[in-house]
């Protein structure tokens, strides 16, 4: 097998006294799509953060693309430059339009001249299907329409690795679809990628290989149809069946 | 009201001199809100602390005390004798840079900590952040709150006559002790309020200007 493009070795991460994850290890190969289910404080949204290098952690090793994860060392950017990342709220900047939110990062972190950010950031928005939103500001979109502009924001910087924390927990049910959709045909094109959600069709569909997560550890993982229809752990069973 | 006419013209000049003051006080107060307002808003906890200890002790303190320290005490404290519109401006400026590092401050902090985190998540550093994300957003908040403290630091400025600088109110308080009558108080008070009242209405036009959640 060729050298994973993510690897997390015995990643502990602590508030106080209380261990939110306690000792993660997991790989992901190039173009793999994982999905990671848990119940909300079972550390799926922490773990995303320390890949990333958003959030600090107390021990254990993530290596990203070859580049070790420290969020005190200057490398710590060479990782956030190959990793994608969409929040469950968005979190694209109010004041800049569909188009400014996209070019602003290849703009003023690559360096690149403004019409190659415009061409590239035009060729994103047609891609989510916004080509006719770029002058609108976020506060004129929907939720689904600003989760894509976000997903074409983090493409914007041709991530090696994108995460997604609860993509579409936020949304309105009628505006899921369109995003689900989006990260189908990113998964389609060869994205690797990273989806914490609650989306148990999606994550049957478009998964590699799915991680269930529970206080903080790895309770089970596995293929789709193993995990979703003959979970062997019980805490995994009476997930599902809740979800479902 | 006739005898006040021949004054009228020392006393928009008076207007004049105290905006000028004002306005070259918001500058330096302005500089002094942005750097001690970033500091405030800072990783670090002694550096938090300096900036509080600032605030804090300029605000506690009249600004009637502050010029009487910068105009007598500093000449005996530091060999520096300023005249008394350096002193003026040197005083005001700090009175209202303390005012400033909080709209400052406050404008910092009502950009929520998800915008830092979508920046840091794109590969995008403090000094491009605070550029191009934060301070746009900021300045919503800080830009009317900052007009606020113009007209307090204008309103302020009256004070400076006490140490024999002659602004606005000084003029006034000269022109009534040669025709003997209130009516130079009276025409200064409502320079003051047409002054004051520009201001505000300036402020809140460009509260609406910033604005971009209707955009």
């Amino acid at each position: 097998m060729a050298e994973p493009i993510l690897s997390v070795e015995g990643l502990v991460k602590s508030y106080g006294t209380h261990q939110v994850l306690q000792g993660i290890s997991f790989a992901v190969q190039t173009q793999e799509v994982l999905v990671i289910i848990g119940l909300s404080g079972s550390g799926k949204s922490t773990l995303l953060r320390c890949i990333n290098g958003l959030e600090d952690f107390s021990a254990g090793r993530i290596v990203v693309d070859g580049i070790a994860v420290d969020p005190h060392r200057a490398s710590v950017w060479a990782v956030r430059q190959k990793v994608g990342m969409i929040f469950q709220h968005f979190n694209l900047f109010p004041h800049l339009t569909a188009r400014q939110n996209i070019e602003l990062a290849p703009r003023r972190v690559l360096g690149l001249p403004l019409a190659e950010c415009h061409a590239r950031a035009d060729a994103l928005l047609a891609r989510v299907g916004l080509a006719q939103f770029a002058d609108k500001y976020p506060g004129r979109l929907s939720g689904g329409q600003q989760q894509r502009v976000a997903i074409a924001r983090a493409l914007a910087m041709q991530p090696r690795l994108m995460l997604f924390d609860e993509p579409t927990s936020a949304l309105d049910p009628e505006t899921v679809g369109e995003v689900l959709n989006t990260m189908k045909e990113l998964a389609a094109s060869g994205m690797t990628m990273i989806v914490v959600t609650h989306e148990l069709g999606f994550a049957r569909e478009v998964g590699d290989r799915i991680l269930f997560m529970d206080g903080g550890v790895i309770v089970e993982e596995g293929a789709p149809e193993v995990i979703l229809s003959r979970p062997q752990n019980p805490r995994t069973r009476q997930f599902i069946q809740a979800v479902l | 009201m006739a005898p006040l006419v021949p004054y009228l013209g020392i006393l928009l000049k008076g207007a004049l001199v105290t905006l000028g003051l004002a306005a070259l006080s918001l500058v330096f107060a302005s500089v002094i809100g942005v750097v001690i307002g970033m500091v405030a808003t800072s990783r670090s906890a002694s550096a938090r602390a300096f900036a509080k200890l600032y605030v804090e002790t300029i605000r506690s303190v009249p600004l009637l005390v502050q010029l009487f320290f910068v105009y007598y005490a500093l000449p005996l404290l530091a060999n520096v004798s300023p005249s008394p519109y350096h002193a003026a401006t040197l005083a005001l400026s700090v009175y209202g840079g303390a005012y400033m590092v909080e709209a400052v401050r406050s404008g910092i902090l009502s950009v929520g900590t998800d915008q830092w985190m979508a920046a840091r998540s794109l590969g995008i550093r403090y000094r491009v952040m605070m550029l191009y994300i934060v301070a746009p957003q900021a300045l919503r908040v800080t830009i009317p709150a900052a007009m606020g403290i113009f007209i307090d630091m204008l309103k302020g400025a009256s004070v400076t006559s006490i140490i024999g600088f002659v602004e606005l109110m000084q003029t006034a308080v000269n022109i009534r002790n040669t025709i003997f009558a209130l009516s130079p108080i009276a025409a200064a008070a409502v320079l003051y309020f047409v002054m004051c009242f520009s201001l505000s209405r300036v402020g809140a036009g460009l509260e609406r200007v910033l604005r971009y959640e209707d955009r």
